[in-house]
């Protein structure tokens, strides 16, 4: 049943219908042949978007719009090519690190690749680095903005469980970093593959600290937003709603170039992030009616039960089959159609959610880059005007990398648990 | 989350008068919507400062949240849908030839009216029951819930007729290929 409802799911989206009208027609049929009428659409509907912790995405993309609109992105590439440009491989390294910080800002995958990505390529086509090369490291770093909280897809997969959002975000922040440490490795020694080996001079540390001056407002962002949460002071919304101050005051008083169109066009751009995204979650709570309906999670638990699946080998069946979806479908709506299905049977299965919380990520940013559907390679085609394989070919030794954290993680749980353990989450 | 601004190509593609007019709603739409976007950072600000600083949490901040989350999606939804950005699995159909590329925009629109529809159908049958029996939301606040469930009702309409305008553009208009 499950592989039925599924193929029967593909094939209506390969049709090429919007996701949430996709994954609505689905539900809609479920409802249809098991309860004769879609009466409960609107309740359901309602019921998901009538929640006060969504507003944490908004507000977050409400941020890092105005961050970004504000132009904090040059300021941080300067000051990360400062500190790293002169290593080998020095702006591939200078990427990464950017895409590090602004994942903290952005919490958005595609965003980091997008903006990250429109600074970095001009660089390093001007440092005469392959193309390839670039394309990778950006399609790559990009990825962490979805790990690296504050993630909106980590909120959402929260949203979903009822798992907390500050462990997660905790959980996320060393599987962040390794990640991202493990790029910038493979960036400077795949840096001389070509024969010639990429290296600026350095510029001294007068230079770096004032580069580093210069950002020092973008810089200081992550900590004021994630502290509160860390602390355990602030819930994720309100972080939220201080970071958009944060980021409102710095634009007006610090880089002096944001007024009240841009804040009118930020809104407005935050409302199609939301109403884009929320769509599907929409869609995705009518999905999560339509299998509970046909007890389709009971079965899966019944089954997996009968035929002895221990807890480790149902998460690897769940991150394979994560692994082909990423293929064909975006990081959200995997989360979400996914998430209601297999929750039930994680928790049957005593497995810990913020631990599949995190490998899922981690998942989902290999989607981000395996084609033939990867949104950060079209985003790096787009920016580029680059020939899809091309950037295919740069993002590949990143997908083999990101499959390696994958398994690191799976078999080491504390790199994910640790942190929220020792914070006091869960406790 | 999609957070580029780029305008997609669908706004300088010759549109029908039909979807000119329904830009101008679903415009209004998205335009109550950003103001609900300034709202809820307004109203969360309000909040953490109350909290934090005066120590008086206010109680009636994620109720309003909650109900502004609806409004600002099914008002929102119909512009993110004439400004094609509504998310879909273009792997098969993008490389079809331009009159399957035709149908399969027609098809896109005709899913989007049946989800839509069958959500509209039942939030009819939401509200009406909502405003017949009464029905008070149980937080502090206590809004007569037709009002928030409302907005679902008149975001659907919103998105059914941006849909059905793309189709009479699809239908009447001969683009560039």
């Amino acid at each position: 049943m499950t592989f039925l409802i599924l193929a029967g799911l593909i094939v209506i989206l390969l049709t090429g219908l919007p996701i949430f009208a996709g994954l609505g027609l689905t539900s809609l049929i479920i409802m249809l042949l098991t309860e004769g009428n879609v009466n409960s659409a609107a309740d359901t509907v309602f019921a998901k978007l009538n929640n006060g912790l969504l507003t944490a995405i908004p507000m977050f993309a409400f941020m890092a719009h105005v961050m970004i609109r504000a132009g904090v992105v040059k300021d941080l590439y300067d000051a990360a090519n400062a500190m790293v440009g002169h290593m080998r491989g020095g702006l591939g390294v200078a990427t990464i690190l950017s895409c590090t910080i602004f994942a903290a800002i952005s919490g958005s995958s595609v965003a980091t690749a997008l903006t990250i990505g429109s600074t970095a390529i001009p660089q390093m086509r001007r440092f005469n680095y392959r193309p390839s090369y670039s394309y990778g490291v950006i399609a790559a770093g990009g990825t962490l903005g979805i790990l690296i909280p504050p993630s909106g897809p980590l909120i959402l997969y929260a949203i979903v469980t009822e798992a907390s959002i500050g462990a997660l975000f905790l959980a996320g922040l060393i599987p962040g970093v390794m990640m991202a440490l493990i790029f910038a490795i493979w960036a400077m020694i795949s840096a001389g593959f070509s024969g010639t080996v990429v290296r600026q001079p350095f510029a001294g540390m007068g230079a770096v600290w004032a580069r580093v001056r210069q950002s020092i407002w973008a810089l200081l962002m992550p900590p004021v937003v994630l502290g509160g949460i860390y602390l355990g002071i602030f819930t994720a919304t309100e972080a939220a709603s201080v970071g958009c101050l944060y980021a409102l005051l710095i634009s007006v008083f610090v880089y002096r170039n944001f007024g009240l169109t841009d804040l009118w066009i930020t809104a407005f751009e935050t409302v199609r992030t939301t109403a884009m995204l929320f769509m599907i979650l929409a869609a995705a709570a009518l999905f999560g009616h339509a299998v509970t309906i046909i007890r389709l999670p009971i079965e899966i638990v019944e089954q997996v039960t009968a035929i002895g699946l221990s807890p480790a080998m149902f998460v690897v069946a769940v991150m394979l089959l994560i692994l082909v979806l990423g293929m064909f479908l975006e990081t959200i709506s995997i989360i979400l159609i996914t998430t209601p299905i297999v929750f039930p049977v994680m928790v049957a299965l005593g497995i810990d959610p913020i631990w599949y919380g995190i490998l899922l990520m981690i998942n989902l940013e290999l989607a981000l880059i395996t084609p033939p559907v990867g949104m950060n390679l079209f985003v790096i085609k787009g920016i580029a005007k680059a020939p899809l394989a091309e950037v295919i070919r740069g993002a590949l030794p990143y997908a083999v990398l990101m499959l390696m954290g994958l398994i690191v993680v799976f078999v080491f749980p504390p790199l994910a648990t640790w942190l929220p353990q020792v914070a006091g989450f869960g406790r | 989350m999609k957070l580029d601004s780029a305008d997609t190509a669908s706004e300088t593609l010759p549109v029908s008068g039909a979807e000119r007019a329904a830009r101008w709603l679903t415009l209004a739409g998205a335009g109550v919507a950003a103001v609900l976007v300034l709202t809820v950072f307004a109203v969360v600000s309000y909040s953490v400062f109350m909290r934090y600083v005066l120590g008086t949490p206010v109680t009636f901040s994620d109720e309003l949240n909650g109900f502004i989350v609806v409004a600002m999606v099914a008002l929102g939804a119909g512009e993110v849908l004439l400004r094609n950005e509504h998310f879909g699995v273009d792997l098969l159909t993008d490389r079809a030839g331009p009159r399957t590329q035709w149908l399969v925009e027609i098809w896109g629109m005709v899913g989007v009216i049946l989800v839509a529809g069958a959500i509209l159908y039942s939030a009819v049958r939401m509200v009406q029951f909502s405003y017949d029996f009464g029905v008070y939301s149980d937080g502090y606040l206590g809004v007569q819930m037709w009002i928030p469930q409302g907005f679902l009702l008149i975001g659907m309409v919103i998105l059914i007729l941006a849909a059905l305008a793309r189709i009479v553009t699809l239908l009447t208009v001969r683009r560039p290929q």
